[in-house]
């Protein structure tokens, strides 16, 4: 259905939510570090990216600054340990559209894929 | 020999007329009275001599007019036996010492007396007879009469007169010594006495004058009744005194910080209560010390600080550690204040203890730590069994029930943290609300998210689209009472969450069950931390739910109510007044 790239460097739950995404029928690129991502991240394909914030080489909200600053218009979801109110203003501000807190709710992640994949793309 | 006795006498006067004005004043009583009496007696010696004199002139008037033609018929006639007879006859007139007729050329006709004596007057008086129509100068007739015995009466009647009015002036002067002694000087000595001596309240004595009511107006009765007033005055003074030192005292013990009041050489002079227990020693044990005992690197950081302090007045704090009795040291915050009481100068040591904010801060960032290292695991586990649970093809209810429950369990330690979190967020003094204008139904909607839809029944009467809140701590305010209904109520009963506008533009927002309800011996303490009801007994939950419900709702300006009755439900409403304005 989509094009999704996950940044997640907890393997267990990267291969669960990649596993959960495409059940769901998305193609989804899984990577565990910023320096993977920058590799694998291609902006003219991928639709949606799903980043982690505490990454081992840097901060996803760095990530997400960065892919707005270039104009992308790819629909983005954070999803984190950082809780509170100004960790969630922080990222929407960052310039993601969904910011959900782990632990992840899958069913509540996998509408928001699908929102963002089906045309309400900024 | 005898002069050195007498001086010692003198000065031993001098004293005694120095010590006691009783002395002085009859000793001038004594002097200005024999003063007074010698002037009296010589002018009575003066006047009595003058009367005497004039006695005599008088006398030899008398003689002349007597005398004197009778005398010059006798010389011209030659008549001896009636000359000597006159003569005699002036003799026996009284004070006449001398008498005698000489011719013309001054020599003695007849003379009785040698002319001689002390102190004689004496008169000379010429004798003319008239014979033939002629006058003529027959001699001169010299007569003497002494003022010596007159004198010597005089000044013998005088010294003698002297002599019983001396007795008597120091009679007087005895009887002034002894008057003064008796009206004025054992009073004044009482009144001395009592001035010297203080009592131990620290005032002068009180005395009372021996005298009788008749007499105890006069200027004594004055001093007495004006040395009771100051008493009186100084006694009011003082308690006031004390009063203030009290109050002074007391706010200085009260204090939260240690107060060391130290001096220029950095002898403790004085400590407080927090004092005594942040060192933990008594104030007699820190009064002996020098300050610089009392802090770790006292050559460092302290001695920079009271050189600045000696700079400037006032100093703000420098982070320091401090040594407590017994070794162990503990961080303070440190103000230093220059402080001038007369003409001593000391330092003012403001010690805050900083070990408990240290503590708590310590606690804060572990419960940050802990919250944000068990959320990927918690992930993990409850996003596999979200998996393991998708994957299965046809899971019996007891599967789908286990696979919940497992979820459930990791969503309830994510709220915990959550809880504890926001707690430590009120009551830091740097984070607090973060206020923003909020949409009220996504508030709400985030938190009914968790249960299903037919669990709770929303209803919306004219409630304001935004509110201005904290949305994380609203949501954490309902998913409580929520999950409070949910616990405490049976699975098949709906819970209410009626949102209402409020007239002043706030919302109110109640919440219903229809469970078991509380106990009303439960309510009053429903809100305290910790606090489990018995029927939250085996049901999970800390005691924190509706401490922090309360506590956020307070934050922010809002009042919660709960009505309650066993068996019949619960109702919570909360009452929030700060509402954005209505988009739209």
């Amino acid at each position: 259905m989509s094009n999704v790239i996950l940044l997640e460097d907890e393997t267990a739950l990267r291969e669960g939510v990649t596993e959960f995404l495409e059940a769901q029928g998305h193609c989804v690129r899984a990577v565990a570090s910023v320096a993977e991502f920058a590799q694998a991240f291609m902006p003219a394909s991928h639709e949606v990216a799903i980043v982690d914030l505490g990454l081992p080489d840097g901060d996803g909200l760095d990530v997400v600054r960065r892919m707005r600053r270039d104009g992308l218009r790819l629909g983005i979801i954070i999803l984190t340990a950082r809780a509170g109110t100004q960790a969630r203003a922080e990222g929407l501000a960052s310039g993601a559209d969904y910011f959900l807190p782990k632990t992840i709710d899958l069913t509540q992640l996998s509408s928001a894929v699908t929102s963002l994949a089906g045309g309400s793309v900024r | 020999m005898r002069w050195k006795r007498w001086r010692a006498v003198a000065a031993e006067l001098q004293s005694l007329l120095g010590r006691h004005i009783g002395f002085r004043f009859s000793l001038s009583v004594l002097l200005f009275s024999l003063f007074v009496a010698l002037l009296a007696a010589s002018f009575s010696v003066w006047n009595g001599y003058r009367k005497a004199v004039s006695e005599i002139d008088r006398q030899f008037a008398e003689i002349e007019r007597s005398f004197a033609s009778s005398l010059a018929l006798s010389v011209w006639n030659l008549d001896g036996v009636n000359l000597g007879a006159q003569l005699r006859g002036i003799l026996n007139l009284p004070g006449i010492s001398d008498a005698a007729v000489v011719d013309p050329l001054g020599r003695d006709i007849l003379r009785i007396g040698a002319f001689d004596g002390k102190g004689l007057t004496v008169r000379r008086t010429p004798l003319r007879h008239d014979a033939w129509g002629q006058v003529h100068e027959v001699g001169e007739l010299r007569v003497a009469a002494s003022t010596e015995d007159i004198r010597r009466t005089l000044v013998s009647e005088a010294v003698s007169g002297l002599l019983g009015e001396t007795l008597r002036i120091v009679l007087i002067a005895a009887f002034v010594l002894l008057a003064y002694q008796r009206l004025i000087g054992r009073h004044l000595r009482r009144i001395s006495v009592a001035l010297k001596t203080t009592e131990d309240d620290g005032l002068p004595r009180e005395f009372f004058l021996e005298r009788t009511v008749l007499f105890s107006r006069d200027e004594l009765g004055e001093i007495e009744a004006a040395f009771r007033a100051m008493r009186d005055r100084i006694n009011v003074s003082q308690q006031e005194l004390r009063q203030s030192e009290q109050r002074a005292n007391a706010i200085i013990d009260n204090l939260g910080d240690g107060l060391l009041q130290v001096r220029g050489d950095g002898r403790i002079e004085r400590v407080n209560r927090a004092a005594e227990r942040m060192f933990g020693c008594t104030a007699d044990a820190l009064q002996q010390q020098h300050v610089s005992a009392l802090f770790l690197d006292a050559p460092g950081s302290v001695s920079q600080a009271a050189v600045a302090a000696g700079a400037d007045p006032r100093l703000a704090g420098v982070e320091v550690k401090c040594r407590r009795a017994g070794g162990t040291l503990f961080p303070a915050d440190l103000v230093m204040a220059r402080m001038t009481v007369g003409r001593q100068e000391s330092q003012v040591w403001l010690v805050r203890d900083l070990s408990e904010r240290r503590a708590s801060e310590e606690q804060r960032d572990f419960v940050a730590m802990v919250s944000h290292e068990f959320r990927t695991p918690l992930a993990i586990i409850s996003t596999s069994i979200q998996l393991l649970m998708a994957s299965l093809t046809d899971p019996g209810p007891k599967v789908v029930q286990r696979g919940d429950n497992i979820r459930h369990a990791t969503q309830r330690l994510i709220h915990l943290l959550d809880d504890y979190l926001s707690i430590d967020r009120l009551d830091s003094a740097h984070q607090g609300l973060d206020l923003q204008p909020g949409d009220l139904l996504e508030v709400i909607e985030s938190a009914i998210n968790d249960w299903p839809l037919d669990r709770i029944r929303l209803r919306l009467h004219g409630a304001p689209a935004q509110l201005l809140c904290d949305p994380e701590l609203m949501r954490i305010v309902l998913r409580n009472l929520l999950a409070n209904a949910d616990r405490h109520s049976p699975a098949d009963a709906t819970i209410e969450l009626d949102v209402n506008g409020r007239a002043d533009g706030g919302v109110s927002i109640c919440i219903r069950d229809h469970g078991e309800g509380i106990p009303a011996d439960e309510l009053p303490r429903l809100f305290q931390r910790y606090f489990r009801g018995r029927f939250a007994q085996g049901k999970p939950g800390a005691g924190l739910g509706l401490y922090l419900v309360q506590k956020i709702v307070r934050a922010h300006g809002g009042t919660i109510e709960v009505q309650s009755a066993v068996g019949s439900g619960t109702t919570f409403t909360l009452n929030l007044p700060r509402a954005g304005t209505t988009t739209d």
